[in-house]
């Protein structure tokens, strides 16, 4: 009992500052649902409180998994110095174990409980006991001394999406909640199970080996170094990034492709029609499976979000914890500052491209698969057999491409736009300033959409018509102008900023605003007269105008604060 | 060439190699026109500055203990004076007052040290133990 | 005279209101090795981030082959190999993936020269740093930043909590980069029996002052440790210019003394005192002497 009591307490010690953070959201959480008081007021809200719920328990798992060594190790992840402390493997296992099962369930009974109360359509158990799995699980696969590198990575991505299959499968063939949280609650015992004899291994220095790489000797460097290598400190550089801060975004998309693609692929009839063109030159309507339908859309949204997550901080930093000053290895590379941030450009580009590569696999994936065609006239469905590629065929003509390749276009300088916008926030080793700039972000975001979707007593909306709306953007555009000048100037003067790269840097983005304002075009074009009657005439300059200045203003003051927040700390005046 | 340098009294380490090649030489462990290491080898195996052995190698060739020869290497002097009188009983009056000095500790006369001299001496040119 | 590798004018630097730098100078001739010495927290790293343009001077001024290193942190820094205490390397790199990227930096790494290091330093190509062990990381560190072979070779601490195997590669290292003539070596420690052995020149830094910048023989050669026999007993010891520390009692005192023999002879003269023995002084001994008395 002392034992354990010694354990949690330590559990609590490491990281009482995070979870009195995550108790506090999780009364926040609460206040937010009784302010919604079961009604569909503010989704936003909703969806955003939400979103930050995953994140805490995501924060819990790490704690409860005392997870501080990095995924790919092959070795037990359960921290070696706890092997010495005086208490039996048993004890080592079962007390973060338990605790983690007790903190979730009870916290997640509350919370879907209360959820329950308001609407009351919403499940109550099965959802906690799934999370507490998950934690059980992860916790099994992470402690045990399987001795693969990266085992432990490939496992989670293809446990996770396996387990809430299996959940989900029986609950949507109505099997009852009672049997699904029993199998869950099996689950959890074999991970405690499963967990214990990891951690009885590892404590008597056992791991599971299975030696597979071939081993590099000097002759083979030598060789390889030939053609291996770099063609520039610059390409070195964008090497380091990648590896360094670019690969997290292509793996994240990559989970989640793999967790869609169980789901996705499964024939279930078909819905439809479903279609942004209007029908096809033949007059029929295409329909696919529901699940195509729902998760597609859904992917090509997740990018850029999974893009915005991921540059406000969630990936490798060349920060030192302790002092907030750069790694020395970092800081005394021979490039300049510009070259430093310009390497870490090209990475966030090349990153968005591999992510939407990812994403254009799954597609082509989705072509061969079949597909149904439906006449509106005689409201029945024509052909059952055709596959969704015959289906994009009928759609083929010129304007059909250009739309599809200016919304690509436009989805990957999406991508890249959210990658870079933490850099500067990172870059200035400021610690209120990397956690700040994101929560403040999406707090403003949140008083914005609750500010103009405000209503009236009566109901009806009282934000600021159209019009005013530009004109607070413009405003907006008009002080970021102003301070790109500035920091431009700065930079002239200091010499961080050469006037040819800033040559460079404008024709760069005169040719992105030509062609944002061409995608603009397109979308408001004459395919698009709800849209074009929003800016009075179409196709219009000026509307298109000010999308693409709208878009291209972060980027470019978010560059040119990175540039310098990058010169201020790694030659640090203060 | 066995030189060993250590920082813990304060002889800079340049005259310790002087002292020490000089010695070596006295003894006989180094002769007459044998090649003395290159400075760069001796840093190496010493883990000393290099500039510190050829400042050593300097005051060597001063004295004229060694020779440098254009274009091989530095040699022990074939005709140079030997250590001279003098630096030969230097390093030996050296070794006596330490020797006399933990003799004087041990509470062992001087009497019974010369008598051990002579013993020792014996058994070196002899080669027959005494007891 | 040739142009100075480093010259540092009149540097300050504050930290908040702790002062660690005050008004320091220091120039560095090409093929000298400097050993820094000080206490932890003397101010030894700050410096050293000066020369690599990672602080920016807020007094005076540093130039590094001439250049600003906090403008041309390209120029500079690409003549530099440098070797930090923590290492301070993204550890998922291999050793022959650090490797491969230094060398991109450097337009004169020589890969055969790498390669004898990688062999002479036992290091696998393959391993992981983070796997490695904190000796072999240093090694690895020391790799990469000699393999170019710099033209200035700065490293802090290089042997700070490393075993003695290390420590004597580390030393060999510096040892082989002076012996290629014309390169100069910046380094620190705390290790005094090190930086004796290898430095031609060194800095005692004391609370961000330098106490004494000298070459190594003129300091070693300027302290001396001498016993004084006094004619009466004395119950305090006298005030003598250029003692450091004293210690002793009665007729006979013990004293460190920065200055040449004779001034000491005449010094103790006039107190009525007999030099009975001197001898010289170890650097730690010098170190120890000059702090305690700073």
């Amino acid at each position: 009992m002392i034992a354990a009591r010694t354990l949690a307490w330590s559990i609590w010690q490491r990281n009482s500052r995070w979870l009195i953070l995550i108790a506090g959201y999780f009364v926040f959480y609460g206040l937010v649902i009784v302010r919604l008081n079961g009604t569909d007021n503010h989704p936003t809200l909703f969806a955003v409180a939400s979103v930050f719920l995953i994140f805490c328990y995501l924060a819990l798992t790490g704690i409860f998994m005392y997870q501080d060594t990095d995924v790919g190790v092959r070795g037990s992840a359960y921290p070696t110095h706890m092997f010495t402390l005086p208490l039996r493997t048993y004890q080592l296992v079962f007390v973060p174990m338990l605790t983690g099962t007790v903190v979730f369930l009870s916290s997640g009974l509350a919370i879907t409980k209360l959820i329950h109360g308001y609407y009351p359509d919403f499940p109550v158990f099965w959802p906690v006991m799934l999370v507490t799995a998950t934690l059980a699980m992860l916790q099994a696969l992470f402690w045990y001394p399987l001795g693969v590198p990266y085992s432990k990575l490939v496992l989670t991505l293809i446990g996770l999406p396996t387990l809430v299959y299996y959940v989900c499968m029986p609950l949507a063939d109505k099997v009852s909640e009672l049997i699904v949280c029993e199998y869950l609650g099996l689950v959890i015992l074999s991970c405690y199970a499963i967990a214990y004899h990891g951690v009885a291994m590892a404590r008597q220095g056992k791991i599971q080996l299975f030696s597979l790489k071939p081993k590099i000797t000097p002759a083979r460097i030598h060789k390889q170094s030939k053609w291996l290598k770099f063609s520039s400190p610059a390409a070195a550089q964008r090497w380091y990034e990648w590896r360094q801060q670019g690969l997290i975004l292509p793996c994240l998309v990559l989970f989640c492709c793999s967790i869609f693609s169980v789901e996705m692929f499964r024939e279930r009839g078909y819905v439809g029609p479903v279609t942004a063109q209007g029908p096809n030159k033949d007059g029929l309507y295409p329909m696919v499976w529901p699940m195509i339908s729902a998760y597609a859309p859904l992917l090509v949204f997740l990018v850029p979000v999974i893009a915005l997550i991921v540059g406000c901080g969630a990936r490798r930093t060349d920060i030192k914890h302790s002092d907030r000053t750069f790694l020395l290895f970092f800081g005394a590379r021979p490039m300049s500052d510009g070259g430093l941030v310009a390497q870490k450009l090209w990475m966030a580009l090349k990153s968005s491209l591999v992510a939407w590569g990812i994403i254009l696999v799954q597609f082509m994936a989705m072509l061969p698969i079949r597909a149904a065609v439906w006449d509106a006239k005689t409201q029945v469905i024509v052909d059952q057999d055709t596959t969704i590629f015959r289906m994009l065929v009928s759609y083929l003509n010129p304007q059909f491409i250009a739309l599809t390749l200016s919304f690509i276009f436009v989805v990957i300088l999406l991508t890249w736009r959210n990658f870079i916008i933490g850099f500067w926030t990172e870059l200035s080793g400021k610690t209120w300033l990397r956690y700040g700039y994101p929560i403040g972000s999406i707090a403003l975001y949140i008083g914005v959409d609750v500010f103009l979707t405000r209503r009236s007593p009566g109901g009806q909306p009282i934000g600021p018509n159209f019009e005013q709306t530009v004109m607070i953007i413009w405003a907006i555009n008009v002080l970021r102008a102003i301070l790109a000048t500035t920091l431009i100037w700065r930079q002239l003067r200091s010499g961080v900023l050469t006037p040819r790269t800033l040559l460079r840097g404008a024709i760069l983005g005169s040719l992105l605003l030509a062609s944002l304002m061409v995608a603009v075009w397109f979308y408001t074009g004459s395919n698009r007269p709800e849209i074009a009657t929003i800016y009075h005439s179409s196709p219009n300059f000026a509307g298109s105008l000010v999308i693409g200045l709208t878009v291209l203003w972060t980027p470019i003051v978010r560059i040119l604060m990175a540039t310098e927040m990058l010169h201020q700390n790694r030659h640090r005046a203060t | 060439m066995q030189i060993r340098i250590t920082e813990q009294d304060g002889v800079p380490i340049y005259l310790q190699i002087v002292n020490q090649v000089k010695f070596l030489i006295a003894s006989g462990r180094l002769t007459p026109g044998e090649e003395m290491p290159p400075i760069r080898t001796l840093a190496e195996t010493l883990t000393v500055n290099p500039n510190t052995v050829a400042r050593a190698y300097r005051e060597l060739e001063n004295e004229g203990i060694v020779t440098k020869k254009r274009t091989s290497g530095t040699y022990v002097s074939e005709s140079g004076p030997r250590l001279s009188r003098d630096e030969c009983l230097k390093i030996l009056t050296e070794r006596i007052d330490a020797l006399l000095a933990e003799a004087k500790q041990m509470e062992i006369g001087n009497d019974e040290i010369l008598e051990l001299i002579k013993q020792r001496n014996h058994l070196m040119t002899n080669g027959e133990p005494t007891k | 005279m040739n142009e100075p590798i480093i010259e540092i004018k009149n540097l300050v630097r504050e930290f908040g209101n702790k002062r660690a730098l005050d008004n320091v100078s220091m120039t560095i001739q090409p093929g000298t090795v400097m050993g820094l010495v000080g206490e932890n927290g003397a101010g030894k790293t700050t410096l050293i981030k000066h020369v690599l343009g990672l602080l920016k001077a807020q007094q005076g001024t540093v130039k590094v082959f001439g250049m600003d290193p906090v403008s041309n942190p390209e120029g500079v820094l690409s003549k530099i190999g440098y070797l930090s205490e923590e290492g301070d390397m993204p550890t998922w790199m291999k050793v022959h993936e650090l490797m491969r990227y230094s060398a991109a930096f450097y337009p004169t790494w020589d890969d055969q020269y790498a390669m004898k290091l990688l062999e002479e330093f036992k290091l696998d190509p393959g391993a992981k740093l983070s796997k490695m062990s904190k000796g072999q990381r240093s090694r690895a560190g020391l790799l990469v930043a000699m393999a170019y072979r710099p033209e200035l070779l700065v490293l802090d601490e290089p042997s700070s909590g490393l075993d003695p195997i290390v420590r004597k590669d580390i030393l060999g290292a510096i040892i082989r980069t002076i012996a290629d003539d014309g390169r100069t070596v910046l380094f620190s420690s705390h290790l005094l029996s090190e930086v004796e052995r290898v430095a031609d020149q060194i800095s005692i830094v004391r609370n961000g002052k330098i106490l004494i910048s000298d070459n190594l023989d003129t300091v070693k050669e300027s302290h001396l440790r001498a016993t004084l026999l006094f004619e009466e007993p004395l119950s305090r010891h006298p005030d003598l210019a250029g003692s450091l520390t004293w210690s002793g009692s009665g007729k006979e005192w013990q004293l460190t003394y920065c200055g040449d023999g004779k001034s000491l002879d005449a010094a103790a003269k006039l107190l009525g005192a007999k030099v009975i023995e001197r001898a010289g002084l170890s650097l730690e001994e010098i170190f120890v002497a000059q702090v305690g008395a700073a």
